[in-house]
């Protein structure tokens, strides 16, 4: 037999690097289309995230600026969602809380799946007394409901940005540890692994390089549906007050006062409230469509 | 032609815990019971022979094969490879032994990472061997190995998914002789592939043992695969070597019982020629509960009272044809 014959030849297309990405956009995008929930929980987050980058544009007051003329308006041409006890437009109040929210729910949600992979990862893949301390210590965690956890730790920092960031991180990490562990600990079985050892891998490259990646779906799956939950509790923590300081414009805190003033109107009550269920219904609805994706 | 590769003596135990409630009497907390999944196993490979594997699964021929490229430690033995005992050498110098000897997966599916594309996949064991650093003489020689087993350059950015499973075992192929090694383990490369794939990959085994002047362990329980790739046979039976010799000689004149039933069961494919079936009644015995004396004795037909007191040994009866059994190795 002659070695031409053996070769299985297929016709050379050069493709340029980028149609391969926009293949992977093209077929994500076929995907949402397909699923009408997904698609609709897309389009709250992207409306957000338009809200977001525009704020420069249609953030026009001061969203802390006091107005004494012009109290507890109700939505004018001015004033498109009213004004607050203090004469604060609420329209840019909301758009700037947006941005905080937002960077507060994806920061900290990021930040505990990444160090929670990794942690995770490694406590799967050497097991033994390793795993046991680092399970027990999840252990800890997850034995606490994580609001009251949350409420713990914030009454024992006192409320402030970064005594919130640090809640958060840590009230999540516990899932994403215990996410990763249990895939880690079946993908490690995988023949894949052998064959990396044979081709030379150490074993920090074996589980950075090789066994991570397999890993990620699940965790990644969590994430998104973890987005949502997290802006849920940064506004429950500063509507209790445990959370941020009461100038801030944050949907929490503005739900919490406007509750005072719930007898005058459900203006300043019901705008973030409407935010934060898109927010929360966006990232979940998002996150249960890539749920299905993967699995 | 120099011995590339000896075993000794090679031995490996899987503990395994029985638990009960004993410990509530005082005993202790568990039984330990030891799997013998290969228990002395001794050969040797010289220099760009080709030695085959046989037996039935479960009957240690993977494990054999896991110890000497040290996937698995071996409780006990010896792993002589190119002059350098290699069972108890510590886990960071294998890689320089690595290098020398490679390891083809029974599972094309399973072996490849499912997120890593080929190019990856083979530019792994040259940049890790330090063997090529540059980029572009990476991607040259990964073309050059897709091409030597059979592929093309337009695989080179495909995942694993994307290949079929004759190609995937391709590229375990070209993964494992990609930083040229002497040595290749081959743990049944054909058997979860189709016939005619199958015997695609064996011609181009055979062909790449020739040009790149390559040694092989090749295991396999299909007979006829071993036939045509390698000229030395070891047969194995419950994780004991019961019968060597060279390919034709064993194939012509099997002398172990059990090799005598392993081949009668090889199928001829002409429907008017009578087979003599040689049937091994009863089960295997358990590794872990192994009966005294020979390991085959309560399947033999020639089952005699030597067998049931002594563990037959691996004696020559001929040149270079070895058998383990009282009956043969006495006339």
């Amino acid at each position: 037999m002659d070695r031409e014959n053996k070769t299985l030849t297929v016709p050379k297309t050069k493709e340029h690097p980028l149609r391969k990405t926009w293949r992977s956009i093209d077929y994500s995008w076929y995907v949402l289309r397909k699923n009408n929930l997904t698609l609709a929980g897309f389009f709250m987050i992207v409306f957000l995230l338009f809200l977001v980058i525009l704020s420069p544009v249609i953030v026009i007051y001061d969203p802390y600026e006091t107005d004494s003329d012009n109290v507890l308006s109700p939505p004018s041409w001015r004033h498109l969602f009213g004004t607050d006890q203090w004469g604060r437009d609420i329209f840019s109040r909301t758009i700037v809380a947006t941005q905080l929210d937002l960077f507060i729910a994806l920061t900290t949600v990021l930040a505990s799946a990444s160090v929670g992979a990794i942690i995770g990862a490694v406590s799967g893949y050497f097991g033994g007394k390793v795993d046991l301390l680092m399970q027990r210590v999840t252990d800890i965690l997850l034995a606490f409901p994580s609001l009251i956890l949350a409420m713990g730790i914030m009454a024992a920092l006192g409320a402030s940005f970064w005594n919130l960031m640090l809640t958060q991180f840590v009230i999540r990490i516990a899932i994403f540890i215990r996410v990763a562990r249990g895939e880690m600990i079946s993908q490690k079985e995988n023949e894949y692994v052998e064959a990396a050892v044979c081709s030379g891998n150490s074993t920090s490259r074996i589980i950075i390089r090789h066994l991570l990646p397999n890993c990620i779906t699940p965790v990644a799956v969590m994430t998104t549906l973890n987005f949502g939950y997290a802006i849920l509790v940064t506004a429950t923590l500063s509507f209790i007050g445990l959370g941020l300081n009461p100038p801030t414009a944050e949907w929490g805190l503005m739900i919490s006062d406007g509750a005072s003033y719930l007898v005058l109107g459900a203006w300043w009550l019901s705008i973030p409230g409407a935010f934060i269920v898109l927010a929360v219904l966006g990232f979940n609805l998002l996150g249960d469509g890539i749920r299905d994706l993967a699995g | 032609m120099s011995t590339i590769l000896e075993v000794k003596g090679l031995k490996k135990y899987f503990i395994q815990k029985k638990t009960g409630f004993s410990w509530l009497k005082g005993g202790k907390p568990y039984q330990a019971l030891y799997l013998r999944a290969v228990d002395n196993v001794n050969f040797d490979i010289k220099k760009g022979e080709a030695l085959g594997l046989v037996g039935e699964s479960g009957c240690g021929k993977t494990t054999t094969a896991k110890c000497i490229i040290r996937l698995i430690d071996p409780t006990d033995g010896q792993i002589i490879f190119k002059g350098e005992d290699i069972a108890s050498l510590p886990k960071k110098e294998l890689k320089r032994i690595r290098k020398h000897m490679q390891y083809v997966f029974q599972d094309p599916v399973g072996s490849l990472n499912p997120r890593m594309n080929v190019k990856n996949l083979l530019a792994e064991p040259l940049r890790n061997f330090g063997i090529l650093k540059d980029k572009n003489e990476v991607e040259e020689r990964v073309i050059n190995l897709l091409e030597t087993v059979g592929l093309s350059e337009e695989h080179m950015n495909k995942l694993p998914r994307e290949l079929s499973g004759g190609m995937k075992q391709r590229v375990g192929i070209a993964r494992a002789i990609a930083a040229n090694p002497e040595f290749l383990i081959l743990d049944e490369p054909t058997a979860s592939l189709d016939v005619s794939v199958g015997a695609k990959i064996l011609n181009e085994l055979v062909d790449l043992q020739k040009r790149l002047n390559m040694t092989y362990l090749m295991i396999a329980h299909d007979l006829s695969v071993i036939r045509y790739v390698c000229n030395r046979v070891a047969v194995m039976y419950l994780g004991q070597i019961v019968e060597t010799g060279d390919v034709e000689e064993i194939f012509s004149d099997p002398l172990h019982p059990y090799t005598e039933a392993l081949l009668s069961a090889v199928p001829i494919p002409d429907p008017w020629v009578k087979i003599k079936r040689i049937d091994l009644k009863g089960e295997t015995p358990s590794p872990i509960n192994l009966p005294r004396g020979c390991r085959l004795q309560n399947r033999c037909p020639y089952v005699f009272s030597a067998c049931t007191s002594d563990e037959p040994e691996l004696v020559e009866v001929k040149n270079g044809h070895s058998v383990a059994c009282h009956l043969k190795s006495k006339s």
